[in-house]
């Protein structure tokens, strides 16, 4: 029985591993990459899901090649697509990703693995040429930096960056990507149909550098690069008055997926204002989407700041260290205080709010035993699942910065659940009571009851009884973290020379409804009461464990209860250091030289380090990574080279640990703006283990994976017409290296891909814009088949009114064929209609059809309206 | 699929409204960089003048006022034209939006601007007073207006100042100073330096630091104070 068991989890794991592509389990999605994105474009990632694949949330995690921490994105659904974005593309080494749905079963999945960001997808990104003067010095048909000049002294909170339009009338203002230092600033800038007008609180001194790209409505790229020169500030005199400046958007969407109505409403609000030594910037969304069933959705934050304190309220992303929390959303309020070269900051709030359980049935309950009282009474036994507790977040950061070229700081971060935030009563839960044939006992009659109806029943009835425990119930245990650490900054010669490290330990405790152990009940863990903790630290050297239950609660659930192997530190202290199992570690260097990026990078995850408030940091992994990157032909021609070596052979006690070799070559040719470019992408992954025999299961590992990507994009230009032509070939070749040795039902994993697409496109001067792209998407699998997705959509756009009212559409196809046989239709319109440089009205409408053997059906149905104001 | 009819009104009205609305022409043509002590803004579709702020998009034929402390910067989106405005200056605000560029022209009651027009438009740019106007193609000057008169001092380029009530004309050169004067006279002259506006915004001292930092880390601030 155990042994089914076992092979039946091997090979759902395997199936998962390689077959998310095309079936994941019982739920059908579909992912075909993008094509790769130019440096500072929006790249769009989507997931399309058939009609039984009932998802109620879905995140978007990527990160750029070599980063540790994934990014987390919500994606929003469009009616049997998920869509994720990311504003901007902002390195040029690729981004890795995946997606991570939940079920309205409550379970999760990922797409492309289940491990953990252990198989992420990658796709390459474009880079921009460095340097196209043509095209940049013109102020005819090109941006106009209006403020500042180039000689004006700037100050460091005192910066306003204003850039025309008015000589690109035929912009399209959707597509400008504005980065300040390489970091894409575009959504904290005011874009007007005339205008682009970007005041941050503070920018940092030094010289920066402005890049501004968007396309025209002909598809060319205008681009324009200048650098910024801004000083320390210092005012001594009187200022003007309070200014402010404010923005908002209101979108209604009605939505109906088969025979369920989704309508959602939605308003964001920005106010920003100033006076003379203060600013602050509030927001508002408030979304129909928001839900006591659901993490929240609408957001609320206010952020208040002068020179050296900066005050967050409501619902904001600390970014304090990579190994304790950085960028992850919480409710609550955070303090940054600087005091010459001493910051202090702290953050405080909720990572999670409180989920009480849905009250449909069973989702809260269970009966989980029936069974007769020694008073002859009917026992059941009740208990309670399907609730998250209220997880509660502080982090305090001290550090030293020593001119921006040398910063040391330490973070600490504790986070607990509070169990008091679960009710243990939720009168209106339903629950079905059984009727247990096997007993010979009386019982209630079995059906779906109201916890209240349950509770006032047997109550009513002496010959029943119920138990409903205070603790240690069937859903999520409360859990509670504790992380400290430290990091360092160096960075020389203008930026061109950098490394980082850091260090940190994580304690976690994986279930606190017990509290804390008492010193003896610590000293009788190994049964032995000699003073001693498993007989290697004295408990009278450590402090009372219930007065650390603010930090850390100790008991047997901590992990690690010793967070040092002890046996190995005597043999070897370096190595046991090294690998403490609660530990991460990094050490990262990198140089700018002779046109040279180089970076080198060391850096392990244990097994055991969690951070509560970064759940996507993958844990036993070390790495080693390097690459090099080297602009040659005149800057034209950008080759990259990636090597990264990966392994979870951390513990002495891990009898078969992996490692996997990734190898990376991408070579981009561009040869200027408007002109065609050429990207080849090469990686080679081999996965391997240590086994060589063959027991009851063969568990052996050695696969390969070779990913080929050919892009191309080429336009033409003619007097009123540009077109352009663009095409993907990816090829992604999967082989078990050891399938010749594989006994005959061994469930091989070895599959190949074969992506392709084209794009063909034309611009017309007068506004029409028409594009045609076409994909087709080949899996094959060793072991479960063939499945071929093909694809086609055209799309169309033509501005009316000089360029105040912009119509576009869509008409797409989808037929797939092979593991899962049907057809989509889709047609969607979308028009925008500037009414002045400050309101602005999108009106959309979609419809989906899904074709299969038995029926043709609209699977969705969307309205969408929206507004977007500036005052 | 039940939409609900209230919406659909609304999403009706709305762009009926807005098929309304989208006949008025963009007026925008400049924008402010610079506004700081009394300096107001009336829009040419309004009667009350409004706290004048950095960044506020100007359309055609608004007024701008600044008082005894007001100072302010205006600059224009085709060709980053720019006009600085000295205290106790009033002016309207008028421009043509054009293929080849902005027709731009100031209307000014009293007070003194410094101009910096752009060359290589075809657009032009005039300054009317009471009692001159003022023709400029790519050139950079200073205009004082005045009950007595205009005085128009030449930093680059060629300014033509002609009198309204006579008719006369005069080319300003760089450092000449013409005149036009209510009583229809014009004249040319060398331009005296000390009569020559001052750029200062009397109403800020600012300050800023440069760091410096010997081999030994020794380290040494420069405070620059200006206005």
């Amino acid at each position: 029985m155990l042994q089914l068991k076992f092979n039946s989890i091997l090979l759902i794991l395997i199936l998962s591993f390689s077959f998310n592509n095309i079936v994941m389990g019982q739920q059908n999605i579909f992912h075909i990459p993008p094509p790769a994105p130019f440096l500072g474009d929006t790249a769009i990632f989507q997931v399309n899901t058939i009609n039984d694949f009932e998802v109620v949330g879905a995140f978007f995690l990527y990160r750029q090649y070599g980063q540790q921490s994934y990014n987390q994105v919500e994606m929003n659904y469009l009616g049997d697509v998920w869509e994720g974005v990311i504003l901007g593309v902002e390195e040029e080494r690729g981004i890795e990703y995946f997606f991570h749905f939940i079920n309205k079963s409550g379970s999760e999945t990922m797409l492309p693995s289940i491990d953990l960001g252990e198989n992420p997808y990658v796709i390459s990104v474009i880079p921009l040429p460095e340097n196209d003067n043509n095209k940049t010095n013109s102020n005819t048909n090109n941006f106009l930096i209006l403020n500042p000049n180039k000689n004006d002294i700037i100050y460091s909170n005192d910066v306003l960056i204003m850039v025309s339009l008015y000589n690109i009338p035929d912009i399209d203002i959707n597509t400008i990507k504005i980065h300040l230092d390489d970091i894409e600033i575009t959504k904290d800038v005011t874009i007007t149909s005339d205008i682009i007008t970007y005041m941050p609180e503070e920018v940092s001194p030094g010289t920066r550098v402005l890049k501004l790209v968007a396309y025209k409505n002909n598809g060319e790229i205008v681009f324009h690069k200048q650098s910024i020169s801004i000083n320390k500030y210092r005012r001594s005199s009187l200022e003007n008055n309070f200014t402010y400046s404010a923005k908002g958007k209101s979108v209604v969407s009605l939505d109906q997926l088969e025979n369920e109505n989704l309508n959602i409403y939605q308003t964001d609000f920005s106010l920003n204002g100033r006076w003379k030594n203060l600013k602050f910037k509030s927001e508002i969304k408030i979304t129909s989407e928001e839900s006591e069933f659901k993490q929240p959705k609408n957001r609320f934050s206010t952020v208040i700041h002068s020179e050296n304190i900066k005050l967050q309220i409501g619902d904001f992303k600390p970014l304090f260290s990579k190994y304790t929390i950085y960028g992850k959303r919480i409710r609550g309020y955070g303090l940054d205080l600087k005091w010459k070269k001493l910051r202090f900051q702290s953050a405080h709030g909720e990572l999670e709010r409180e989920i009480q359980g849905l009250l449909t049935m069973d989702q809260s309950y269970s009966i989980s035993d029936i069974y007769a009282l020694n008073n002859g009474k009917t026992m059941y036994e009740l208990d309670r699942r399907g609730y998250i507790f209220k997880n509660y977040m502080d982090s305090y950061r001290l550090s030293f910065n020593i001119n921006n070229k040398f910063i040391i700081g330490s973070t600490l971060m504790k986070a607990k659940n509070e169990i008091n935030s679960v009710d243990r009563e939720i009168s209106s839960a339903t629950f079905t009571v059984p009727l247990d044939t096997s007993l010979n006992i009386q019982q209630l009659d079995s059906g779906v009851y109201s916890f209240m109806e349950f509770h006032n029943f047997i109550e009513e009835n002496n010959q029943y009884t119920y138990d409903l425990s205070y603790k240690d119930w069937g859903g999520n245990k409360p859990e509670q973290n504790l992380i400290i650490g430290s990091d360092f900054k160096l960075i020389l010669d203008e930026d061109k020379f950098f490394m980082e490290g850091y260090w940190a330990i994580s304690f976690l405790n994986k279930n606190i409804w017990d509290g804390p152990m008492t010193l003896a009940g610590m000293d009788t863990l190994d049964s032995i009461a000699d003073g001693q903790i498993f007989g290697l630290v004295d408990t009278s050297m450590i402090p009372n464990p219930s007065t650390l239950a603010d930090y850390i609660t100790i008991n047997s659930n901590l992990t690690p209860l010793v967070p040092i192997d002890y046996n190995l530190f005597n043999s070897n202290p370096g190595k046991a250091i090294m690998n403490m199992p609660s530990t991460i570690y990094s050490l990262k260097l990198r140089s700018l030289y002779f046109n040279n990026f180089l970076e080198l990078q060391y850096s392990q995850v244990g097994p055991e380090f969690y951070s509560l408030a970064n759940p996507y940091l993958p844990n036993n992994v070390r790495e080693i990574s390097f690459t090099d990157k080297i602009w040659l032909l005149n800057k034209h021609l950008l080759s990259t080279f990636n090597y990264k070596y990966k392994t979870d052979d951390i513990l002495e006690t891990n009898p078969n640990p992996y490692n996997e070799t990734n190898i990376g070559i991408n070579l981009n040719y561009i040869s200027g703006l408007q002109n065609p470019s050429i990207l080849y992408g090469y990686h080679f992954t081999n996965r391997k283990n240590s086994i060589t025999e063959i027991e009851d299961i063969d568990m052996r590992v050695n696969f390969i994976t070779k990913n080929n990507l050919f892009n191309f994009n080429i336009p033409f230009h003619k007097e009123k017409i540009s077109y352009w032509l663009g095409g993907t070939y990816n090829s992604i070749i999967s082989k078990d290296q050891l399938s010749d040795s594989r006994s005959e039902d061994f469930l091989s994993s070895t599959s190949n891909i074969q992506l392709s697409s084209i794009i063909l496109g034309a611009h017309y001067k007068e506004g029409l814009r028409l594009s045609l792209n076409l994909s087709n998407l080949i899996n094959s699998h060793a072991t479960l088949g063939k499945n071929i997705l093909k694809g086609l959509a055209l799309t169309g756009g033509y501005p009316i009114f000089k360029n105040k009212i912009k119509f576009s559409g869509t008409l797409s196809y989808l037929l797939s064929t092979g593991l899962s046989d049907f057809a989509s239709y889709g047609l969607s319109i979308t028009s925008k209609i500037n009414i002045s440089n400050t309101f602005q009205i999108n009106l959309s409408g979609s419809i989906k059809a899904r074709s299969t053997s038995e029926s043709t059906d609209i699977s969705s149905s969307a309205i969408r309206f929206s507004t977007n104001y500036i005052f | 699929m039940k939409i609900n009819k209230n919406y659909l009104i609304k999403i009706i009205c709305i762009i009926f409204l807005t098929t309304k609305l989208i006949s008025n022409e963009n007026k925008s043509i400049a924008v402010t960089t610079k506004a700081k002590g009394d300096v107001t803004l009336r829009a040419w579709d309004s009667k009350e003048f409004k706290d004048l702020l950095p960044a506020k998009v100007l359309d055609d034929g608004d007024h701008i006022a600044t008082g005894v402390d007001g100072f302010g910067a205006l600059v224009y989106l085709d060709d980053k034209s720019t006009i600085k405005i000295k205290e106790n200056t009033s002016f309207d605000i008028i421009g043509n939006r054009k293929k080849t560029g902005i027709s731009k022209r100031i209307k000014m009651n009293s007070g003194t601007v410094k101009a910096s027009i752009e060359e290589g438009r075809y657009s032009g740019f005039i300054i009317e007073t009471p009692t001159s106007v003022a023709t400029v193609k790519g050139t950079k000057f200073w205009l004082t207006s005045t009950l007595d008169g205009d005085k128009v001092f030449g930093l680059e380029g060629l300014v033509e100042l002609r009198n309204i009530i006579s008719g006369d004309i005069v080319m300003v050169n760089p450092n000449q100073t013409g005149a036009s004067l209510i009583t229809g006279e014009t004249s040319i002259e060398t331009t005296i330096l000390s009569e020559l506006p001052e750029e200062d915004e009397l109403q800020e001292i600012n300050e800023f630091e440069i760091d410096f930092e010997d081999s030994n880390g020794n380290k040494k601030t420069i405070k620059i104070r200006y206005r």
